[in-house]
């Protein structure tokens, strides 16, 4: 095979690596593209819709009311095992617990009172202890004793009279 | 009686034919988007070989066509006028095929590394079954080669087979000196028959 023949062969797989003419109705789409509405006040609305959204739920992440700790583990809970009693938070439709072992022991509790929103009760420590078995830690109280500074008796500075006596002549 | 004569869209049409691009462009600039689809007419062929040059897939290669004319319609206030206003387009072109280029680096991978039957041609008309499938499969093996060249010849190469324009429009669009395109595209033929060669094609 000649040169000629493969400076030919060269030339025929080039053209067609790169041939066409293009799409006959690009003029078209050109066009109609170039009549649309410019794309980014589209996605300029769609991103301050996006960023109103993201503000107003990290808003209301932020500032969400803490919701109420989970039930307190009561003497009403001693029948199911730890493991089968997840924690979870009161149903807002529920009525009244019923009353726990430790408020019947209080006897004449009356919280919550009728109309009030209910409010989970909390660990007395008489439960905790019948629960788990484990004396309650005692905290003491802690005894700071003020920082005792010194005060500083600040002398006024004394500057005792010197003697300067004359030099002596020179003797010859 | 005066006669009013409107020209409908087909004088329209042969009437802007006559036009140069220069003016063309000066009534785009303008708005008059029907100068601009003249343009688009006019240089479709061109733009789209080049972006086919540079992606070697033609649904690539015909949303780049129609990003670069886009692209130039907007930036149309940008045009000095220092090149041809063909010359700008395919520079616009060129280098939006290259952006596209690599951001499907992993298709052009593909691509370089050989799948023939994609933009293998048919030919061989009046050829023999035996010849054609001969030629049929050196095109296969040119193209393999090609695909297997350096960017910095592969690239010059392909424009230069991708449309008429001249090597000192070409070396434009690539941003290079024409004696560097000139070499680049002369090395790459060289190299070319070199492994056409080793393979058996250049010793009838």
């Amino acid at each position: 095979m000649t040169e000629d023949k493969l400076d030919r062969e060269i030339d025929l797989a080039l053209q067609d690596m790169a041939a066409g003419d293009g799409p006959v109705d690009l003029r078209r789409r050109v066009l109609e593209r170039l009549a649309e509405p410019p794309p980014r006040v589209a996605s300029r609305g769609v991103m301050l819709a996006a960023a109103t959204i993201a503000l107003a739920v990290a808003t209301a992440v932020v500032f969400r009311v803490p919701v109420a700790p989970p039930t307190a583990t009561t003497s009403a809970h001693r029948h199911v095992p730890p493991a089968a009693a997840p924690i979870s938070p009161p149903a807002a439709s529920a009525g009244p617990p019923p009353p726990t072992e430790s408020a019947r022991l209080r006897g004449s509790s009356t919280w919550p009172p009728a109309g009030r929103p209910q409010v989970p009760e909390l660990l007395v420590p008489d439960d905790v202890e019948a629960e788990s078995g484990m004396e309650p830690i005692e905290v003491s109280p802690l005894a700071i004793a003020p920082m005792e500074t010194q005060r500083w008796a600040i002398a006024p500075l004394q500057i005792e009279p010197m003697q300067i006596e004359p030099l002596a002549e020179p003797q010859p | 009686m005066i006669a009013v004569f409107f020209p409908t869209g087909a004088l329209l049409r042969a009437s802007i034919g006559c036009v140069s691009d220069a003016e063309l462009v000066a009534r785009a600039r303008q708005g008059d988007t029907a100068a601009f689809g003249e343009l688009v007419d006019r240089h479709r062929a061109a733009v789209y070989r080049a972006a086919h040059a540079a992606l070697g897939s033609a649904s690539e290669a015909e949303d780049v066509a129609q990003e670069a004319f886009l692209a130039a319609y907007r930036k149309m206030a940008t045009y000095r006028g220092d090149a041809s206003f063909k010359t700008w387009l395919l520079t616009i072109a060129w280098r939006r095929a290259l952006s596209r280029r690599r951001r499907l680096a992993s298709r052009w991978h593909r691509f370089v590394s050989g799948d023939p039957s994609e933009s293998a041609a048919g030919g061989g008309e009046g050829r023999t079954p035996e010849g054609a499938l001969i030629d049929a499969e050196m095109a296969q093996h040119v193209q393999r080669l090609v695909r297997a060249l350096p960017a910095r010849l592969r690239d010059p190469l392909l424009l230069c087979a991708a449309g008429e324009q001249t090597y000192h429009e070409m070396a434009a669009v690539l941003g290079v000196p024409e004696g560097t395109l000139k070499w680049r595209v002369a090395e790459a033929r060289r190299r070319l028959k070199q492994r056409l060669t080793a393979l058996g094609y250049g010793n009838d």
